[in-house]
């Protein structure tokens, strides 16, 4: 494949579907640096896959599979230091825009930060509309073994909420 | 609030987008990422399977002049030795890394597999890489006879090689086979 035609793919992709990985961003790191290092990472992997893609699943799909591969192991401690003067350093991949987020939105995200890696992944599939055969590919674990932790995850989101809409914590 | 009601929420709100994109900064980088990526690991295969040949055609070269060289051929066997098999662990990671469609568990499978296998090359180098190495350069000190300084360098290098592999699967790989095995349990829990 030639690097332009790749180029051009990777755009589109961004252009399209850069909502998707910036959910993932949101559900795995916290900080600025982080969001540009996670991200960084994602895209390269993306970008390296793209001549592998053969249409035989939905994009969306493909691109969710290899965020959450790589962001379920990554791990901050592992994440190299930015040299503070290099070009790499000065220039931000990703600036966060002004928006207001439903306060509900937001505590969400909140409920889905202090969850494991996995439970994560499991959150942001299900709130995304992915049904059960789909996620036990991405995830290769059995349907009815995801059945068993979505039980438990919506259980645990809603036993909170009610916390959260009684004392609003 | 109802699961129901929490998809509602995230429908509705959670693909605005909330972060723009550098582009021509991503490109780069990604660019960049790419070269150095293949660059270091391509340069440390190319660079080992090098050096252990110019070291087995010189070990070979030696046994030829001095015809007495049941230890340098020995010696040679063993650097070709690891050359075949960097070869082998090369063409592996070549084959796996075009690999995007596994699964989750799938790739943690994948990825305890290859570091297990850099902690035992680690382990076996000190064994089959090292020690092979130490036995034919003392061999050859003690027949040939060598100078205290020589001595001293010599086996500090060893003890050096030795030390900086150990630190290395301690410190690096052991700790994150670790931490994908935890993922690993976290998954199948």
């Amino acid at each position: 494949m030639k690097e332009s035609e790749q180029q051009k793919i990777f755009k589109s992709w961004l252009d399209q579907h850069k909502g998707l990985l910036f959910k993932v961003l949101r559900a795995y790191a916290f900080t600025q640096e982080d969001r540009e290092d996670l991200f960084q990472e994602i895209a390269a992997q993306v970008w390296r896959s793209i001549p592998n893609f053969r249409e035989e699943s939905a994009v969306t799909t493909w691109l969710y599979r290899i965020a959450l591969n790589i962001a379920i192991s990554w791990n901050t401690k592992e994440r190299k230091k930015i040299e503070p003067h290099s070009i790499e350093g000065m220039e931000h991949l990703i600036s966060e825009k002004e928006t207001t987020l439903d306060e509900r939105l937001a505590w969400l995200y909140d409920q889905i930060k202090d969850m494991n890696e996995v439970d994560k992944s499991l959150t942001l599939l299900l709130l995304d509309g992915f049904s059960y055969k789909e996620m036990s590919d991405m995830l290769g674990i059995t349907e009815s073994h995801i059945g068993v932790k979505i039980h438990r995850i919506k259980k645990e989101l809603i036993k909170k909420s009610e916390k959260y809409e009684y004392d609003g914590v | 609030m109802e699961f129901e009601e929490m998809q509602k929420v995230w429908n509705k709100q959670s693909n605005e987008i909330l972060y723009v994109i550098n582009e021509d900064a991503l490109h780069r980088r990604v660019k960049a990422k790419k070269k150095k990526a293949n660059r270091i690991v391509d340069i440390t295969e190319k660079g080992l399977m090098i050096v252990n040949t110019i070291t087995a055609g010189i070990l070979v070269a030696d046994a030829i002049i001095d015809k007495e060289g049941f230890w340098d051929y020995g010696g040679a066997l063993a650097m070709l030795f690891t050359v075949g098999y960097l070869l082998v662990i090369r063409r592996k990671r070549q084959k796996s890394e075009n690999k995007f469609d596994r699964s989750m568990l799938g790739e943690l499978d994948h990825a305890i597999s290859s570091t297990q296998s850099t902690i035992s090359i680690a382990s076996t180098m000190i064994w089959w890489y090292f020690t092979p190495i130490a036995v034919f350069t003392i061999s050859k000190m003690i027949f040939k006879g060598a100078s205290v300084e020589s001595w001293l360098l010599i086996s500090g290098a060893f003890v050096l090689a030795y030390f900086l592999v150990n630190w290395e699967k301690s410190h690096c790989h052991e700790p994150r086979k670790r931490h994908l095995e935890s993922l690993r349990q976290k998954l199948m829990d």
